[in-house]
């Protein structure tokens, strides 16, 4: 009887889990082993003849300027919008949390969330006509500030910070209502017994909220490394799209993501492609592994 | 599942200090409100505007004000006729993409998850720990090994080669058998088991109602990640009449950028823009609740 009972188990337990282990060996598992396959292969476009080279690729990528400025490119996309987006959708949250009333919240919430859930594609297209230089709504900005009108994304200065700012609006609605389930998730009570002892607002947030909003905040972070450092349709379709230069101009926007799609559709070096996109595989986990060791010293959770 | 985020349901005012300090700080917040607002919503408010503009009118009248004359059915027109009528494939393409990755995601995960949270077998753990590491895989990275291997089995160019790598959803499984962990009691399995129903029966006419909100939360986090796709479709399509609005609208936004190109398609991109964002902007207040449950749950399953 037990023993039926196990065996019966393991039947219905496979069986559930089959559909899903299907599609994530052969769509999953598979690719991820291939991939570092092919980045061991000298890859032939048209014949089929693969010859194991060892480091090569690797050696070959490392040699290519072209990499280190993705990378550096990458570095600095990345440190950017960590701080923009955590920073503005905390202050977004708090104010959302103290400022409406909870039969309005729901209207602002929609609004602040819905950017998020739009397809970047299109919204991309909206952000080209705001950067544009003569008719574009950016200038208009600041020309009624008295600062100059920029080239946005025509200039290699700015036309990364052009996407960025596509990016965090793109990305903020998301990590707001993060935020919002972690400030929901903060005993009221002991607000409420600070401010009945008198503690100013500062004080609240810095000795109450900020701590117990910490594993919140640590998610925010590595979300937006994560989704940061592997950033593309923005980039790409900002800069340029299928028919034009995307990357540019002179590949001031060519990130990672971005230079491995073109290593391997545009150039068909599929396993230098394939070398590039395990050192991106590498550089996230290292980085979550980073944020996840400093987040044990920092993160204070209950 | 408290992950739902609320506002605070008590009057904004803080008892402790002053009426106001207090009143002068809501104001601040809200005026900071209003210029976020403003940041978000500008965009999508221009979108509505410029896509009612014939492409004259679009670069002589004020950006921000609508047009004299409202060029929307006209636009409408050419958006859906231009290229031999592309567009209404890309609709379309993008429709069943969503729906069929969205339903069979949805299965696929669901089953999975409540197979790793109500029954005990070996490799649950190590099956488990593989779900959650395949988390942190970049969808970037396996792009190039994907599109070669689909390239070897001639799946490139073809609906099933688009949907099936989606229907790796590992979200779905770890977020679906922590929501059954919570949902679905062993004891309420048990004595299902002891009235003498199948384990098929027990899933679909005990459990499966009872996860039935979870699995709305996957399928709509599914569809709007798979009708927000780009990066995937683009890659695995050539064929122009299988793309997703996503691919279809940036081949005609970057022809914009080429000189040369005989017919501006501005107000067919900004209308096409427009037509992919609808969906999200009709549906989106109504199902705001389910898709905030699903997007939350890491931060407050991370506690």
């Amino acid at each position: 009887m037990r023993r039926s009972r196990l065996v019966k188990d393991h039947l219905v337990a496979y069986g559930l889990l089959s559909p899903a282990i299907a599609v994530f060996v052969v769509f999953f598992f598979v690719p991820a082993a291939y991939l570092l396959y092919i980045s061991f292969f000298h890859w032939g476009v048209l014949s089929s003849a693969t010859t194991f080279v060892g480091l090569e690729n690797f050696r070959r990528l490392f040699a290519q300027p072209l990499f280190w400025h993705s990378l550096a490119t990458t570095g600095y996309y990345t440190l950017v919008m960590i701080p923009a987006t955590t920073l503005l959708s905390l202050g977004i949250a708090l104010v959302l949390r103290e400022a409406v009333t909870a039969r309005r919240g729901g209207v602002w919430r929609a609004a602040v969330f819905l950017p998020h859930v739009t397809p970047v594609v299109a919204t991309s297209i909206i952000w080209v006509w705001i950067f544009n230089p003569q008719f574009g709504l950016a200038n208009f900005v600041l020309t009624s500030l008295h600062l100059p009108a920029l080239g946005w994304l025509g200039t290699t200065q700015w036309a990364l910070p052009a996407v960025m700012i596509d990016s965090l609006w793109h990305s903020l609605g998301l990590y707001v209502i993060v935020f919002l389930a972690g400030l929901a998730n903060v005993p009221r009570d002991l607000v409420e017994v600070a401010q009945l002892d008198g503690a100013r607002r500062q004080r609240i947030f810095y000795r109450i909220i900020w701590p117990l909003l910490s594993p919140t905040t640590f998610f925010v972070v590595i979300l937006a490394t994560v989704n940061s450092w592997q950033a593309f349709s923005q980039i790409y379709t900002m800069t340029g799209g299928p028919h034009g230069g995307a990357g540019g101009p002179a590949f001031s926007t060519t990130t990672d993501a971005l230079l491995v799609y073109q290593t391997a559709f545009s150039y068909y070096h599929f396993s230098l492609a394939a070398a590039m996109a395990f050192v991106l595989f590498a550089i996230i986990l290292t980085l979550t592994l980073v944020q996840k060791w400093i987040s044990n010293r920092l993160v204070f959770y209950r | 599942m408290s992950a739902l985020p609320a506002v605070r349901r008590r009057g904004a005012r803080s008892p402790g200090s002053g009426r106001r300090s207090s009143r002068v700080k809501t104001t601040i917040g809200t005026a900071a409100l209003l210029v976020a607002a403003v940041y978000v919503i500008a965009p999508i408010y221009w979108l509505v505007v410029a896509s009612s503009k014939s492409t004259s009118q679009l670069f002589a009248t004020s950006t921000f004000l609508p047009p004299v004359h409202l060029s929307w059915g006209a636009n409408f027109r050419s958006l859906f006729s231009f290229g031999s009528g592309e567009f209404k494939y890309w609709l379309a393409n993008s429709f069943v993409y969503a729906i069929v990755t969205a339903t069979l995601a949805t299965a696929v995960s669901t089953l999975c998850g409540y197979g790793l949270a109500k029954y005990r077998f070996r490799f649950r753990k190590t099956i488990f720990g593989l779900v959650v590491g395949s988390l942190m895989v970049p969808a970037t990275a396996l792009v190039v090994p994907l599109f070669l291997l689909e390239h070897d089995v001639g799946l490139i160019n073809s609906y099933q080669g688009v949907i099936l790598p989606m229907l790796v959803y590992p979200f779905g499984v770890y977020f679906m058998s922590i929501f059954a962990a919570d949902a679905v009691p062993d004891t309420l399995v048990d004595a299902s088991r002891i009235d003498g129903a199948g384990e098929l029966r027990i899933f679909w006419q005990i459990a499966r109602p009872i996860l039935m909100p979870g699995m709305v939360t996957l399928f709509l986090l599914s569809f709007i990640g798979t009708w927000n796709n780009y990066f995937l479709p683009l890659v695995l399509l050539g064929d122009t009449t299988k793309f997703p609005l996503t691919v279809g609208l940036s081949t005609w936004a970057s022809d914009l950028n080429q000189a040369g190109v005989s017919q501006p398609l501005y107000p067919e991109v900004l209308l096409g823009s427009l037509v992919s964002v609808l969906p999200m902007l009709v549906l989106f207040p109504f199902l705001q609740k389910y898709v905030a449950r699903g997007l939350t749950f890491g931060a407050i399953a991370g506690e």
